[in-house]
């Protein structure tokens, strides 16, 4: 199945009977995702099928890591750009038939390398779920844990997003 | 009384001043009791990550491994 990628636009948009499985994320979607968005805390996208149904949405916004392996770091900074993917939501309905690939693929990676090219970030970041499944997700898709020892926080080098878009594009 | 929210601004001023000092001694410490307060500490300051040595030696540098399985994960869902 086909999918596209829009700018997240309340009105045009219609999540009334969307469903992600995940009561507070579908809550944030319906309530408090356009808020977020009007107060330039994130920027909202949606997936939309074929039929421009919206199937499920992400945000992307500004983020920073810290760092405390200053002595290890090539260039001593102290802080690492990044940028958030704060949501990632699939409608339970197309769950399980590839959208999630699709809308990492087609959406979050080539909004990320199209936003770096305004402002710059070393790295994409997501907190996923405690959730084995979600996070073996993320591991295809080439993120990796920050930490061994931590669940919560994963990430994925620019480097290693355009290559994998380079390598995807040649095959397309 | 202190109610969540309460907690969630104190504990998110206390990571303000949190020390590099402490957070080099969190950041090498590796037992159970250093790694809860690793995840407490990120559960109420997203902000507050330790950044492993791996992920400062993987950010300038191409991952094959991660890129070629990436690539191949991605190949097989977008033929559907």
């Amino acid at each position: 199945m086909e999918i596209t990628i829009e700018t997240f636009n309340k009105t045009k948009h219609n999540r009334d009977n969307f469903d992600c499985g995940n009561e507070p994320l579908n809550d944030y979607i319906k309530t408090k995702l356009s808020q977020d968005i009007k107060k330039y805390s994130n920027t909202g996208y949606t997936i939309l099928n074929k039929n421009k149904e919206a199937i499920g949405f992400f945000t992307l916004s500004q983020y920073s890591l810290k760092n405390n392996n200053t002595r290890n770091n090539k260039d001593g900074h102290k802080t690492i750009s990044a940028t958030l993917l704060g949501l990632f939501a699939i409608d339970k309905k197309f769950q399980g038939q590839g959208m999630g690939a699709k809308a990492i693929y087609k959406g979050v990676y080539f909004k990320f390398l199209e936003s770096i090219k305004i402002i710059v970030s070393s790295t994409l970041v997501v907190h996923p779920l405690s959730n084995n499944r979600v996070i073996r997700f993320y591991e295809n898709c080439g993120f990796k844990k920050l930490d061994e020892n931590e669940e919560l926080t994963m990430y994925i080098t620019t480097k290693d997003i355009t290559s994998i878009v380079k390598e995807l594009n040649k095959s397309n | 009384m202190i109610d969540n929210n309460m907690e969630e601004n104190i504990f998110q001023n206390s990571t303000n001043i949190f020390s590099t000092k402490t957070s080099d001694v969190l950041n090498s410490c590796e037992n159970a009791t250093c790694n809860k307060i690793k995840l407490k500490l990120k559960k109420f300051n997203p902000h507050y990550s330790i950044v492993s040595k791996d992920f400062i030696d993987n950010l300038y540098n191409e991952d094959k491994k991660v890129i070629n399985k990436a690539v191949s994960f991605f190949r097989k869902k977008l033929k559907k």
